[in-house]
């Protein structure tokens, strides 16, 4: 049997299954030793998939959710181009930290694949983490979040720091942000859409900054209120579970008002990370 | 009247907040911040008062005469009845 062990974001999580899975993308970088006691066991099956019957809590062209019991069977499909409709390859269903994904696709296993039908953004938030759309960047032992809205300067500020101060791009793309008991940390995660920016790293947490692109560099600090705006729309979660819906709405109410927020009004240019670094020293 | 199940209403950092969930996030690509009346209307609707009684308690709570507290009440929850927030209807 194949035994891997994966720890991403503070989540510790053994894929078993009976055939081999194949390494990919980044998934190598967050593998962790198989002596640790997982938070979770996902037990991967070639079989048809299970046809549940219960409430239908979300239902679009990727994902399919459906509530039987105290069971979640969580479906994922992918676009069938020779039968022109959305097909479902793959069934991830719950049973409190048991999770058994049964897969039928005529395919080798590899790991995006697996992640991608695990529901990984649900499962973080069942342990205390979110998925936050965010470039992550490490610097001076601590780890600054650039979070927003597509478009906003993100990428491009994470790389001005990486340019003009040494800093480490933890994530282009995606982070988890993780509450403690010694404060909150930002870690990185095998996702990182298009950046191809990936590093296995956790650290505490400097600051949380929003960049907006504009005519001028400028950083102040954000209201609690304001900076709960901006990051729950920044977080991956199945916004038709009522109960993970509530879980991070508390986490990222926690974030907001303990976090160091900021607005970062930028300019692609050296002088928007000299605004920054002045603002965070100030912090 | 009652809150739709389009919406949820919470208290989030001091303030009372009113977030589209699910498909309505498409539509509402924002949340809505009350004001301390607002969120003492909402809060009376979600426990079962009507447009009079609503009018009432804003009365009492904010000093405020009661034909002002009508009209304030009317002209925020039909706003609310315009965006889908509030229904009309009893909850089933």
């Amino acid at each position: 049997m194949m035994d891997k062990t994966y720890v991403i974001g503070g989540l510790c999580l053994r894929l078993q299954a009976d055939e081999p899975v194949r390494d990919d993308g980044f998934f190598p970088l967050f593998r962790g030793d198989d002596a640790l006691a997982p938070d979770c066991t996902v037990r991967v099956l070639r079989q048809p998939l299970p046809q549940a019957e219960g409430v239908t809590a979300l239902c679009n062209n990727r994902r399919r959710r459906v509530l039987s019991g105290g069971t979640i069977y969580d479906y994922t499909y992918f676009p069938d181009a020779a039968r022109l409709a959305h097909v479902p390859y793959a069934c991830a269903v719950r049973e409190g930290a048991a999770v058994t994904l049964y897969v039928d696709y005529d395919a080798p296993f590899w790991d995006t694949m697996l992640f991608d039908a695990l529901g990984l953004p649900d499962l973080l938030i069942g342990s205390g983490g979110m998925i936050v759309h965010a470039a992550l960047i490490g610097y001076g032992g601590e780890g600054v979040l650039f979070a927003g809205p597509k478009r906003q300067g993100k990428s491009t500020q994470a790389r001005l720091w990486q340019q003009c101060r040494g800093a480490a791009v933890i994530n282009g793309d995606r982070a988890v942000l993780r509450h403690t008991e010694q404060g909150f940390t930002a870690c990185g995660i095998p996702f990182c859409g298009s950046s191809r920016q990936c590093l296995n790293r956790s650290l505490p947490l400097r600051a949380i900054v929003f960049p907006e692109k504009g005519g001028e560099n400028l950083a102040e600090p954000l209201p609690a209120m304001e900076a709960f705006k901006r990051l729950i729309g920044c977080v991956s979660y199945t916004q038709a579970d009522a109960a993970v819906r509530d879980r991070v709405l508390a986490m990222t109410e926690r974030a907001a008002a303990g976090c160091r927020c900021l607005r970062l009004v930028c300019r692609p240019e050296e002088a928007a990370v000299e605004t920054l670094a002045r603002a965070l020293e100030l912090l | 009247m009652r809150l739709s199940e389009d919406f949820i209403c919470r208290h989030i950092c001091g303030e009372t907040l009113l977030m589209p969930v699910g498909e309505k996030t498409k539509e509402f690509n924002g949340i809505f911040t009350l004001s301390e009346t607002g969120a003492f209307l909402i809060d009376a609707v979600m426990n079962g008062a009507d447009e009079q009684a609503a009018a009432k308690g804003l009365a009492s709570e904010f000093e405020i005469g009661e034909e002002t507290a009508l009209q304030d009440t009317r002209e925020f929850l039909d706003q609310l009845i315009g965006y889908g927030i509030l229904l009309r209807e009893p909850r089933e």
